[in-house]
């Protein structure tokens, strides 16, 4: 098989996404670390556009955009689906990935902000939570079913970093009396076996989050 | 087959991309016009999210978002014309470039609402997209699918059609034929695709329609 090259920054959580998608399906892969702050000149020619991790590279033919590798990965792997076997199932799936894209930014203004700022980034995280507790999950265990697919691993990554964001940026919106749904699914999700053995320690993750954060306010 | 209907409003960019995409399928369908200051009850049954058109629903069963709506069609009626590339590497290719497109194609419709610096900014915006489209998504390519369109020619169509009339309305230009000749090359194939051509709102009606839809913006500003 065509050598998987992943190119990424551990502690983002758009590279976890992939690495979720990787493992599910059991690809063998190699975990290329990138320097964010001096980014190789491989990455460069890899995605000139973005200019961003992660890059997926297989057989020397790089994907960029996180949730585009995932659909790529599921399409060349097609092991252990992670989408829905019909068209109209699919839509909606695709449906609530471009809103995880569009307005999960929201968890990641959060993170930069403060002041006034913060507090209408926090609305806004608030509405897109909200949306996806009453439209997007309802009552399933995920959002593909019984089993995980991409849109759980699209929100996967929003919430676990969420949870760490509100302590670092000092606030609470992500409450379970406010979002029942979504916090038994991310309790479910952090328990597929899969997933477990690839989050980053919540931990590690805060103390590297907290000194990013005073860097970002300190060159404000 | 089941029933095919188009919840949509003209002339919105969106809405076409869907026109053609059924079109250019020959997958009949009823157009159902929908009043966006006065939303119906369907419509907000269909699209509790978003409350947006266009809106495809197909036997009753709604899709939304136009480029969700178009990967749908595609996979729903994959007869020729094939929209969308037959390997995973190349829809993964495609697949990126309808994310560029519908992150940074935004800039032309803020363009179209803003005057004085948030018009300079915006208008930097559109450069940035179009200077990045014409060097690393079209190249020297005839269409962004090949010899033929597909699903990134519609989701670009509208963006640089639609371009062309705004540049007009706000009195800026800068979709230039020597800054961008690939574009330039590229939108007047697209306009001659048959479908593309007999399904295109007028520009000289849509300009009309725009100036007034500018003004009444300014004014309620």
């Amino acid at each position: 098989m065509a050598e998987v090259k992943l190119h990424g920054a551990l502690l983002s959580p758009f590279v976890y996404r992939v690495i979720w998608a990787l493992k599910l399906k059991g690809v063998p892969y190699e975990f290329v670390a990138e320097d964010l702050s001096n980014k190789s000149a491989l990455l460069l020619k890899h995605n000139p556009v973005h200019k961003k991790i992660p890059v997926l590279v297989h057989g020397g033919k790089p994907v960029c955009e996180s949730m585009v590798i995932l659909e790529y990965i599921e399409e060349t792997w097609p092991q252990n689906p992670l989408m829905p076997n019909n068209p109209y199932d699919r839509a909606l799936a695709r449906f609530w990935i471009k809103f995880a894209e569009d307005k999960g930014v929201a968890v990641w203004k959060m993170f930069r902000s403060t002041g006034q700022e913060l507090q209408n980034t926090m609305k806004e995280a608030l509405e897109m939570l909200q949306t996806v507790e009453e439209h997007g999950l309802g009552e399933k265990k995920f959002f593909n079913g019984d089993n995980i697919g991409l849109v759980d691993l699209a929100f996967g990554s929003i919430v676990y970093w969420l949870q760490v964001i509100e302590d670092v940026a000092g606030v609470k919106i992500f409450e379970s009396h406010k979002f029942p749904h979504l916090h038994a699914w991310i309790e479910n999700f952090k328990q597929v076996p899969v997933i477990e053995e690839k989050l980053p320690n919540q931990d590690e993750l805060l103390v590297a989050l907290k000194l990013r954060r005073e860097q970002l306010m300190a060159s404000a």
